[in-house]
């Protein structure tokens, strides 16, 4: 089980990691194409990097616990 | 209604106005691809979650799993499903068509991962057809087909395709008027002529702003 747990670990670590870089490619693209995304979708995807890192603990945590 | 029709027409003009590259150029418009697009892939990735819940919970009635790591594949899914649905919205919303009055240009950004502009320039292409095409019985519910635009080049034929667009009937006549006015432009200011002395070869002119007056250039081929 600790095993499963820490293959989770690794997955949301990964997601983290990309979702820090796709943020900034994001913010590179709408300066070089002008085109800004709609208000609830840039902050849609610094929420994603959030959950990202908040789910990251949240899992140290309950692997923890076993 | 006017209102969200003018703000519409800002938010088009916004967001074409860093692909015009002259004062006389016009944006004509900005079209995405269908939002139905986007639907297939959201609705079956939210599926594929559903799914993943559902057989986790049957795997949970045969064997013991601890309530950690029914919390954390819950966290797991959660994490990726959101994440593969904001990826899915970016691409779809950085894939798009711009018409202005010069040009035809498709951007295709996937942040990350690839990034593709395509861009026509109207006088220096002969537009010869602009074909619509609807395909089955979804894409005419949804008003949504391809606009496909044929360009005669000296060297071969070339298509441009407005893949998968909302209303392609109205954009293929709004096209229509932008290129056939353009073709007559790019007309009017080009001629080829055929010399007496030599019948067997032409010659293409052009007029030139100079100094206030026109002047005509000629290239002898």
């Amino acid at each position: 089980m600790i095993v499963l747990n820490v293959a989770f670990l690794l997955i949301i670590l990964l997601v983290c990691v990309y979702h820090a870089f796709y943020v900034q490619e994001v913010n590179k693209a709408q300066q070089q194409l002008g085109i800004r995304l709609p208000l609830l979708l840039e902050k849609m995807l610094v929420a994603n990097f959030y959950i990202a890192i908040v789910s990251f603990f949240l899992i140290i945590i309950t692997t923890l616990f076993l | 209604m006017h209102e969200k029709n003018g703000e519409l027409e800002k938010r088009i003009q916004s967001e074409g106005d860093s692909f015009v590259t002259s004062s006389e150029e016009e944006v004509i418009v900005v079209i995405r691809r269908h939002w139905f697009i986007l639907a297939i892939p959201l609705i079956s990735s939210l599926l594929l979650g559903l799914f993943a819940i559902v057989s986790f919970f049957l795997v949970r009635s045969v064997f013991t799993i601890p309530f950690g790591i029914i919390i954390a594949s819950g966290i797991v899914i959660f994490v990726l499903l959101s994440t593969i649905a904001t990826k899915l919205i970016v691409d779809w919303y950085y894939h798009l068509y711009v018409v202005t009055t010069h040009k035809i240009i498709e951007i295709c950004y996937a942040p990350l991962f690839s990034h593709m502009v395509n861009e026509i320039l109207l006088e220096q292409v002969r537009c010869t057809e602009i074909d619509v095409r609807i395909n089955g019985i979804v894409d005419e519910l949804l008003d949504k087909g391809d606009v496909i635009i044929t360009f005669d080049r000296p060297t071969h034929q070339e298509e441009f395709t407005l893949s998968q667009i909302q209303s392609p009937q109205k954009i293929a006549i709004n096209l229509g008027n932008v290129l056939d006015s353009s073709t007559k432009n790019s007309v009017e200011k080009t001629t080829w002529l055929r010399g007496k002395d030599k019948p067997h070869r032409y010659r293409f002119t052009e007029e030139l702003p100079f100094g206030g007056r026109k002047q005509i250039l000629g290239n002898a081929l």
